[in-house]
């Protein structure tokens, strides 16, 4: 059975690399470039992936991968995050339109995120309040779904802890019910 | 339902020693928030206060005000301690549930928010996430709206998935109600024996058949997140 993975996704800059070197054992593998984009204010952004693990002490690992953010990178995406046990969305706030950035990843991923165990962080809210978490919920209320939205910063291990938390949650909620099923 | 007739009571923000930043936020947040307000809310600096703001560390002196304000709200900049208190930069929606909370005390409540909850008895799931005012007051409201968000179930199940006192998840699940967040649902059938449990609407397939409740604790155990969740 292959290692079970955990996604994060997400606008250039909302912090997947810094999640996945909060929450690793190993030091990640990254592949991080000089960055060119003038509207990114960063001096390297991941283009291929980043890859980091959280061993679980019996012989089995918890992959963790991080999508490039970049939407050319788009057919990546759902390939990362196929049998994934939850994936992270990161929204970075201070970006120019992080609505129109949301939508982007819901659709991207909208044939798996009605069974999958996700979560949307979004960073910099303190900075740019506008728009509000509400507004993000709205977004994916109007496609059917209820997906957690959470303020976070991806520099601080509590709030990376905070999303994986959300996303355990769910993953228990889910396989309780299997549990029931095999007891009915 | 007669919406399109009903007149809108308007109530009143009064705002004492709140900067010109702020101010012009609380406008925008009210133009932003009307539809989710039961009454026209309006900003004013003298007069009538149903929501006394307050922005400075002045003592407070109200300018034509007579009766007391129904709330009283401190602006502050640090973290703020207590439920009278909003912190800076204003957030859209912890004001937005102040204003909420206010029409709560004046108006009267609807007729099924007066009697035996649909939700006291049956199985139920989020339609939609809370925000983040909303989940603010409940110790665990982020692990109990997740797990609301993913299937329905009943009070009982919500107080043993979440190990949560059941009394806390009914508060909960209650405030969720009453903010017209949850849908009642039929009970999910049975998956077949031995596959994973999918999302909460049946016929939908699981992309995670790794999981099991063994690997959950254990990854809880290895990142040091209790399962009363680390928020």
């Amino acid at each position: 059975m292959k290692d079970p993975k955990i996604v994060f996704t997400g606008t250039p800059g909302a912090g997947k690399t810094t999640a996945i070197a909060a929450l690793s054992d190993t030091p990640p593998v990254t592949t991080d470039v000089r960055n060119t984009d003038p509207s990114l204010a960063k001096s390297h952004t991941t283009v291929g992936l980043d890859f980091g693990q959280v061993d679980l002490g019996d012989g089995q690992v918890v992959r963790l991968f991080g999508t490039p953010g970049q939407l050319r990178f788009e057919f990546m995406w759902q390939i990362l995050a196929a049998d994934a046990l939850a994936l992270v969305i990161l929204i970075d706030n201070s970006r120019p339109d992080p609505l129109s950035d949301l939508v982007d990843y819901l659709e991207a991923y909208q044939t798996l995120l009605p069974s999958m165990n996700a979560v949307i962080g979004v960073g910099r809210t303190l900075e740019c309040p506008l728009p509000t978490l509400d507004e993000f919920s709205d977004i994916v209320g109007e496609r059917g779904l209820v997906v957690p939205v959470l303020a976070v910063d991806a520099r601080e291990r509590d709030d990376v802890l905070m999303l994986l938390d959300v996303v355990l949650a769910q993953v228990e909620a889910r396989v309780d019910l299997g549990v029931e099923a095999t007891q009915e | 339902m007669t919406a399109a007739t009903t007149v809108r009571r308007r109530l009143s923000v009064l705002a004492q020693s709140v900067n010109v930043q702020d101010m012009l936020k609380v406008e925008v947040f009210l133009r932003l928030a009307q539809g989710r307000l039961r009454c026209d809310w309006q900003v004013s600096t003298t007069g009538e206060a149903h929501l006394l703001l307050l922005g400075g560390d002045e003592p407070t002196t109200i300018p034509g005000l007579l009766d007391d304000p129904v709330s009283q709200l401190q602006l502050v900049d640090g973290p703020g301690d207590g439920q009278q208190v909003l912190t800076r930069p204003l957030q859209y929606d912890a004001f937005v549930d102040a204003l909420l909370a206010v029409e709560d005390k004046l108006l009267p409540k609807s007729p099924s928010a007066t009697g035996r909850q649909p939700w006291s008895t049956g199985s139920f799931r989020l339609s939609r996430w809370p925000s983040a005012g909303l989940l603010q007051p409940h110790r665990y409201g982020v692990r109990l709206a997740t797990f609301l968000s993913v299937r329905p179930v009943t009070l009982d199940e919500l107080a043993r998935l979440c190990n949560v006192d059941s009394a806390e998840c009914a508060r909960f699940v209650d405030a969720m109600g009453h903010a017209g967040l949850l849908s009642l649902a039929a009970r999910v059938a049975p998956q077949s024996r031995g596959v994973p449990a999918a999302a909460g609407a049946p016929g939908e397939r699981s992309v995670a058949p790794a999981a099991d409740a063994g690997l959950v604790s254990r990854l809880r155990r290895t990142l040091g997140i209790s399962n009363k969740g680390s928020t």
